[in-house]
């Protein structure tokens, strides 16, 4: 198949919970949006954003594992070329556009490096086909608003999707409580514009509100973006000359190295809504402010068929209920992002929680108390037998020993 | 003016990450006595020589056509001090 333009790739940053996965599954239910190939990068060792972005027949998607950022060489180039050699053996069906949502810990310097002329240098013909058919068409990062300052001013990586959007959307504007605790969108705008100068800032939720626009492919040129963003493209160039962008070659992660872990927790039997519930409550009370996200999908003992989808960023908890599994895996499965906490403790809340259910409890009860009644029932029938049996062996009916007794 | 983490010595009062940035740029540029036309690029990135801290501050000064000055600093952006930076340029 002859590509006559390149194909735009348009990409979806910002940080872990920023509302990254509800855009872009408003986006792909708009049938103007039905020729979309989407790339979901996940940052855990289980999947789990792959599952709660709908995505119709006609579109595609390539879910890569570990963090766009952080593996090495090119895992971008991989996933391009991947969608690429599909379209191009009619594996799948041709698309027009491709969406990347990266993971919300990802440091987008080395991502946009690998799909902008001028960025790494181009090696082998995977390489080369990627830079021929694939453009870079925009750089979307959603900013929740309640969260923005905080976050941006404890991790690096924020400040660094935001520096390099050229579209900012702002979430989470409709949260009547905590929206009215954050500083306000008048106190925010400067903070954000001190950032980034130029980029279009869009509210989510306003009236003016364009998700279409937001996602038009456009033209994006890094150095328009500001010296940060300038620096921080030649910096990563630099260090990759030097080959030091990576930790070390297997492409292990920078956020590890920076106390950031993921911790995947799995479950195959349903879960106590009660249970859950602890579950949650305790994991906050642990955590902290330590505590980045909770993501899962959670199968209820009250209506196992429809899993219960929990988001979490931070102290705040979503939680709500999807008609049916979206895929066979019917698995209880959460992702937990943290800051420093201690794996063994979460693990171990979890199964001591999870690990047995109030249904397989009462099941176990009963099921003992029963085998306890039956072997009562059995043993005193045992004794009761054996004493009769004792009884008939070594003493003699009192009839005959009466009849027997010699007279004197 | 807020004291943050660039006082000379002694980190006083830890701040984030977007002001710690700007003055760990204005510090190299005022210590290097650079012009405004040279790009200096502050990352944070982890570090791979065994015995280390995990995180390193990486300070760039970048001009056309010149190979790349890359100096580091083993802590994270905003604990790096004024003295840290000095030495790690000069």
């Amino acid at each position: 198949m002859k590509i006559d333009q390149p194909i735009p790739v348009t990409i979806l940053t910002g940080f872990l919970g920023s509302g990254k996965s509800t855009l872009l599954n408003e986006l792909l239910a708009s049938e103007a949006f039905a020729d979309t190939a989407v790339i979901i990068n996940e940052f855990g060792d289980i999947s789990i954003d792959h599952d709660l972005v709908r995505v119709n027949k006609r579109e595609l998607m390539v879910t890569t594992t570990g963090c766009l950022c952080c593996t090495a060489a090119s895992d971008i180039r991989s996933s391009l070329f991947e969608l690429y050699d599909a379209m191009e053996s009619k594996a799948v069906p041709s698309f027009k556009r491709v969406i990347v949502e990266t993971t919300g810990l990802a440091d987008p310097a080395p991502i946009i490096n690998q799909i902008t002329p001028g960025g790494l240098p181009a090696v082998g013909y995977r390489d080369h086909v990627v830079a021929r058919c694939f453009r870079l068409s925009g750089v979307v990062c959603a900013i929740d608003v309640t969260m923005i300052e905080e976050t941006m001013e404890r991790h690096f990586e924020c400040m660094k999707q935001l520096a390099f959007a050229d579209c900012v959307v702002l979430t989470k504007t409709d949260l009547g409580a905590e929206a009215a605790a954050a500083p306000g969108l008048s106190g925010l705008l400067p903070k954000i514009r001190q950032i980034n100068a130029a980029a279009a800032i869009v509210d989510r939720h306003g009236n003016e509100f364009d998700l279409a626009a937001v996602f038009a492919p456009r033209r994006y040129v890094p150095s328009e973006q500001g010296a940060d963003v300038e620096g921080w493209l030649a910096l990563e160039v630099a260090l990759a000359q030097q080959g030091q962008t990576h930790n070390d070659a297997t492409g292990a992660s920078r956020h590890a190295a920076t106390g950031i872990q993921s911790l995947a927790l799995l479950e195959s039997r349903p879960v106590s809504p009660q249970n859950l519930a602890t579950f949650i409550e305790l994991l906050k009370a642990v955590g902290g402010p330590q505590l980045l996200r909770l993501k899962g999908l959670v199968g209820l003992e009250d209506d196992p068929e429809r899993p219960l989808v929990v988001h979490g960023v931070q102290h705040a908890i979503q939680q709500y209920r999807l008609p049916a599994w979206p895929s066979d895996d019917r698995r209880t499965r959460m992702v937990v992002i943290a800051h420093g906490l201690d794996e063994a403790v979460v693990k171990s809340l979890f199964t001591a929680i999870t690990g047995i259910s109030a249904r397989a409890k009462a099941q176990l009860v009963l099921t003992v108390a029963g085998l306890s009644v039956l072997g009562f029932a059995l043993v005193a029938g045992l004794l009761l037998l054996l004493h009769e049996r004792a009884t008939a062996q070594f003493e003699p009916p009192l009839v005959i020993q009466n009849a027997t007794r010699p007279q004197r | 003016m807020p004291k943050i983490a660039l006082t000379m010595g002694r980190r006083v009062q830890r701040t984030g990450y977007p002001q710690a940035v700007q003055e760990l740029k204005l510090q190299t540029q005022k210590l290097l006595g650079l012009s405004d036309d040279v790009t200096i690029s502050v990352s944070e990135l982890t570090c791979r020589e065994p015995g280390c801290p995990d995180v390193e501050t990486v300070v760039a000064i970048l001009r056309d056509e010149e190979k790349p000055i890359i100096a580091r600093i083993h802590k994270s952006i905003p604990d790096v001090t004024l003295d840290e930076l000095k030495a790690a340029l000069i």
